[in-house]
């Protein structure tokens, strides 16, 4: 008898090891869903939202908010409340910094869903949807835990029986059924390396998905609309409308990309430039408060991306607009080309760039330094290290981006902006696809602020393409 | 039941559990190994070890051309990510006489793949006529 107890012993070893050995696949099974980084211009303010991972529902909801340099600080009002439902809670007061810095609230949420996040400045509402996941626990997880449990549970009536019982058959019959629960668990924990990151969450009600919807499939393109009274010099607001294409219904499925709903590129009449990120103020309506430098057309470029088919992703498209400001229309002075330049505040940046052929791939990089000595301080803004905007002699539009170093080394968790340890050097990757003279901007965010590097290159024609085939 | 019986299913069991083990085990992907035509060349591109990171990549080129510069460029078409394109070093003499078909062997070391996914390398044969480029998939694990 004490030697199948003994043996038992072993073989329970034996799993436990292999479930050591497992462990990493259990630490990401059970999680999901991700803090939710939206920027947002509300009114004078340039904000981050920053919707933190929601653990257990019902439980608290924690929200930070990102305030950049040269917004004022002040109070907002916040609230959250299940799409279509009466709020939960009250609405909570957030104090924001002069000058940039992070100030977090905690609100509760009461249901897995889709939700909306109010923020009122006393003038206008931002509606910030966001969706609280259902946890759920993946079958193999609920498998290898009850699996272990029983093993554990049988391992000791068997014990108690080889060391109380009589007969002989027990034991053995309770030590066969610790070694099934053993080799069951086991396989599901192996077998789970090899399954998805996570479960799949419908973006609508927050739960897995109830029926299988093929994925893949794209919603119509968009069409956008601006209204705006704009006045060189003066602030005013752009009135965004998003409109379906095949139905006429406001586009109410935008999905958060590159940490924004919607990016609107503003460029002037003589290529004055603006990146903005409208405030969603409900369903298909944004707004953004812009100061065009001069009169005459600006062109608007709206990057955005709508929900697909089932959980999978919906494209993103580049919608655009023109609208005309008031006043004399102004050339900007024409930016310097590669190299060397001194910026506000001891800044200066070097911007290199590799051959300049149109249709092969340059590395496009830009060097920080301040009073001579390299700034390792960037922020990330918008989930990057850096962004490059490009318009080309024939109106290309590219938005570019440098990859964060944490992606690089594969880790999955995403620092915020408040972690300042980017730098000097961002590189990006870039296809000039035609010839001429394009204009760049490049972007990156220190000390709470946005720096653009305007610079002007002229990328050379590729030598004449050989025959493709023969 | 004697001893050796009770002996046998314990050994049975532990042999069960290691052979679902072993079967089970995740192992690393093995290399990439994916083929196509650029112009007139045949490009071979080989990923020894297609995860996460700065990896080498070995080009084998057949064609009746010689390569004059063999540039290699990842792209992530999903989320919009260039890697820094990397110029690939002969390891072999490329065929440098006109109607010469042995292949030629090229290296390009250190081509970040920064995520996992489903990545395109383009391969850009620079000749005396001119550059013609291949797109390869390549599948990279974390």
């Amino acid at each position: 008898m004490r030697r199948t107890s003994r043996a038992l012993l072993v073989v329970f070893a034996v799993g436990a090891a292999m479930l050591a050995g497992a462990a990493p696949a259990l630490a990401h099974g059970g999680v999901v869903g991700e803090d939710l980084h939206v920027a947002a211009s509300l009114g004078d303010r340039e904000l981050t939202v920053i919707v933190r991972r929601v653990g257990p529902v019902p439980g608290p909801l924690r929200v930070d908010v990102v305030n950049h340099a040269g917004s004022p600080g002040g109070t907002l009002r916040i609230r959250a409340a299940a799409f279509g439902a009466v709020p939960a809670g009250d609405e909570v007061g957030l104090r924001l910094a002069d000058g940039g810095g992070l100030a977090g609230v905690t609100l509760h949420v009461d249901r897995v869903g889709a939700w909306e996040l109010a923020l009122d400045d006393g003038r206008e509402t931002a509606r910030i949807p966001f969706v609280v996941p259902a946890d759920v626990t993946p079958a193999w997880q609920w498998v290898m835990s009850g699996g272990y449990t029983a093993a554990g549970a049988l391992l000791l009536a068997a014990l108690g029986a080889a060391a109380f019982g009589r007969r002989t058959w027990p034991p053995l019959v309770l030590g066969g059924g610790a070694a099934t629960a053993v080799v069951v668990a086991t396989t599901a924990a192996l077998l789970s390396q090899g399954m998805p990151e996570g479960t799949e969450i419908d973006p609508v009600t927050g739960r897995p998905p109830a029926t299988t919807v093929p994925d893949g499939a794209a919603r119509p393109h968009v069409n956008l609309l601006a209204d705006a009274a704009l006045v060189a010099g003066q602030r005013s607001p752009i009135d965004l409308r998003l409109v379906d294409g095949a139905t006429g219904r406001p586009v109410d499925d935008l999905v958060v990309h590159h940490n924004a709903l919607v990016h609107l590129v503003v460029l002037g009449p003589g290529g004055q430039f603006a990146h903005l990120h409208p405030a969603r103020l409900g369903p298909g309506e944004l707004r953004v408060w812009f100061r065009p430098s001069s009169g005459g057309e600006h062109r608007v470029y709206a990057e955005l991306e709508r929900r697909g088919a089932g959980t999978g992703p919906g494209g993103v498209q580049l919608v655009q607009t023109t609208l005309s400001a008031a006043g004399p229309a102004l050339a900007e002075t024409t930016p310097a080309g590669l190299g060397d330049r001194d910026l506000a505040g001891g800044t200066s940046v070097r911007v290199e760039a590799s051959r300049l052929v149109a249709g092969e791939p340059s590395v496009l990089a830009a060097e920080w330094s301040e009073d001579g000595r390299p700034v390792r301080d960037l922020q990330q803004w918008l989930g990057m290290a850096g962004h490059l905007i490009t318009v080309g002699p024939d109106a290309t539009v590219g938005h570019v981006h440098a990859m964060p170093p944490a992606a690089v080394t594969g880790s999955a968790a995403a620092p915020d902006e408040t972690v300042a340890s980017g730098g000097p050097r961002i590189e990006f990757v870039y296809t000039f696809p035609t010839p001429g003279r394009h204009r760049l901007w490049f972007q990156v965010e220190r000390d709470y602020e946005v720096v653009t590097v305007p610079v002007e290159v002229d990328v050379a024609a590729a030598a004449p393409r050989a025959e493709a085939g023969s | 039941m004697t001893v050796r019986g009770r002996w046998g299913v314990a050994v049975t069991a532990l042999a069960v559990v290691t052979a679902l083990a072993l079967l089970l085990w995740p192992h690393p992907a093995g290399p990439v190994d994916v083929a196509g035509a650029a112009g007139r060349h045949q490009v071979r591109l080989v990923v020894e070890t297609p995860a996460v990171g700065a990896r080498d990549l070995t080009v084998e080129i057949t064609g009746p051309e010689p390569v004059d510069r063999l540039v290699v460029a990842a792209v992530m078409a999903e989320m919009g990510h260039a890697a820094v394109p990397v110029t690939a070093v002969p390891v072999t003499a490329a065929p440098v006489a006109a109607g010469t078909t042995a292949p030629g062997r090229f290296r390009a070391a250190g081509v970040e793949f920064f995520m996992a996914g489903r990545w395109d390398v383009a391969v850009t044969v620079h000749g005396p006529d001119g550059a013609v480029e291949v797109v390869l998939p390549v599948l990279i694990t974390s």
